[in-house]
């Protein structure tokens, strides 16, 4: 993959003009509320005014004017969303376009050993099979990337999930949907196995200590899988392992391995999920901490010509791409010196 | 309701606790001994490649015959069943010595490295290694579990009841702690 200062001269040479007069377009389709808004405020005062200077008190200016205090509010939420519903329908053709004309070749540019189809996704039942993504109705996969990075085949895309929730609230049953969008990555194993072992953020150990933590431990939640602990503590404090072998887990994670995760993580600020299944290394990235994906998307209130908005695409291609030299898949030298298929 | 309360309280603490406390023992205790027994099998696989391994370089490695006659007798005293637990890490050490020398003794031998029956035995071998350790690192987590149980209040009262002693973890041997001497390698 192309290093950042590559990216930034490439964005200057190539993508800067295009975006800026992108980003000119969209602001003509800024809906320009706020004049809406001061306007039907500036009325509403008026009214105020008029009633005080015709020498109306408070209590006859809110029974008598009662439809102006109810009109003038359902009249500023509806203009509103008026002006959102067509500011919508006028900048998603500007979006796409972006996205057709300066995203797409400018992901093809930074990873030409991957293809990139926008629209295509990774085979479902993986993510299904890995036991990563914690729960779903239904999943939806884009901006598909496949290929080989060394000796590591690999492929990755964005991952819709969606799944309902049933509270209940005073007697009442209350269903709420819930989308989250993530990254799903799937990669050739550099040594062989044969059971499972799962790597998940640990967020009790980090605030509540090791040996709450070790008390908490929900060992049945898993099927045939057990929590074990490691020897590397600062690993230990960021994730928790469940396996079906403690010592093909201790085989896959060795203390290299665990010091490059640990590093990983605090490198790229999100958490990761990571199984080790079927000769496979699966890693789920879902929102962190009030961040979300927006992979290869741009949203319509961004600023399409800032450069930041870009480089967030560029290091979310960096932070899937990187996981193949940050935890060293390409060292094959244990077993089977073949590569194995992602 | 305060005298049941008092009576569930003793009826934990007398009934529950030693039961518990017994059984998380027993556990602990028996996660050594297959750690242990997982470490075995894995020394076992790195004992029977030996044969292969050797077969495999001897041709080439015409100067070599006093190291890879000492790995085909480890080999072979390793698979008698005549010798203790003591001899057993002590021969486990002496291998794991005569493999590295091997390995940097390969070297030398260009044609040797070329070779795809070698770099697959390689490729076996540091698959092998990998997962002996792996199999130490899984024994001294398991001692240091049944230790820090036996050790630990108030297992520590159960534990001295049932006679329930301290054992080692796995040691590298003292030769192997040392850095090695990497010009010495070179100058050999």
């Amino acid at each position: 993959m192309k290093t950042l200062e590559e990216f930034k001269a490439y964005y200057d040479a190539t993508m800067r003009p295009r975006l800026e007069a992108m980003q000119a377009e969209r602001l003509r389709a800024l809906p320009h509320i706020w004049r809406h808004i001061r306007w039907l405020l500036a009325a509403w005062a008026l009214t105020f005014v008029v009633a005080l200077a015709r020498g109306m008190t408070l209590q006859q200016i809110y029974e008598d004017l009662l439809p102006v205090h109810v009109l003038i509010p359902f009249a500023l939420v509806g203009v509103v969303l008026w002006r959102l519903f067509r500011f919508v329908i006028r900048v998603n053709p500007i979006l796409q376009r972006c996205k057709d004309e300066v995203i797409v070749p400018m992901v093809r540019w930074l990873a030409p050993e991957l293809t990139y189809d926008p629209k295509g996704s990774l085979d479902l039942e993986l993510a299904k099979r890995s036991n990563l993504i914690p729960r779903y109705d239904s999943m939806k996969g884009e901006d598909y990337f496949r290929g080989r990075l060394g000796q590591t085949e690999l492929e990755f895309c964005e991952l819709k999930v969606t799944y309902e929730t049933v509270k209940r609230e005073g007697g009442e049953r209350k269903v709420e949907r819930h989308e989250v969008n993530g990254l799903f990555l799937v990669a050739s194993a550099n040594k062989a196995f044969m059971g499972e072992t799962h790597i998940y953020p640990d967020y009790a150990e980090a605030i509540i200590g090791d040996s709450a933590a070790r008390m908490l431990s929900t060992n049945h939640l898993k099927s045939g899988l057990h929590l074990i602990h490691l020897e590397d503590p600062a690993f230990e404090n960021l994730f928790k392992v469940y396996c079906t072998d403690d010592v093909e887990a201790h085989y896959l994670l060795t203390p290299s391995l665990m010091a490059r995760l640990t590093a990983y993580r605090e490198k790229v600020g999100w958490d990761v999920h990571l199984s080790f299944k079927d000769s496979r290394l699966y890693a789920y990235f879902p929102p962190t901490a009030g961040k979300a994906f927006m992979l290869f998307d741009v949203g319509g209130f961004n600023n399409l010509a800032d450069f930041d908005v870009m480089k967030r695409i560029y290091d979310e291609l960096a932070m899937a791409l990187g996981i193949v030299e940050e935890l060293n898949l390409n060292t094959r030298i244990w077993g089977d010196l073949q590569p194995a298929q992602a | 309701m305060g005298t049941w309360l008092a009576v569930l309280v003793v009826a934990l603490v007398v009934v529950v606790m030693p039961i518990w406390m017994y059984n998380s023992l027993i556990t602990n205790r028996n996660q050594v001994q297959n750690a242990f027994g997982s470490m075995d099998a894995m020394l076992k696989q790195r004992y029977d490649l030996i044969p292969n391994l050797v077969s495999a370089v001897q041709t080439y490695m015409q100067h070599e015959r006093s190291l890879l006659n000492e790995l085909t007798e480890l080999r072979t005293r390793a698979a008698s069943g005549s010798v203790s637990a003591e001899e057993h890490a002590e021969l486990d050490n002496r291998t794991t010595r005569a493999l590295s020398a091997l390995r940097v003794a390969v070297e030398n031998y260009p044609d040797l490295k070329a070779s795809q029956n070698f770099l697959q035995l390689q490729a076996a071998l540091n698959e092998i290694e990998e997962k002996v350790g792996a199999a130490r690192r899984n024994y001294n987590r398991s001692v240091t579990d049944y230790n820090n149980a036996i050790e630990t209040f108030p297992r520590s009262m159960m534990a001295a009841s049932m006679r329930l002693q301290r054992k080692p973890v796995f040691e590298v041997a003292e030769a192997e702690r040392q850095a090695p001497d990497v010009k010495a390698l070179f100058r050999a």
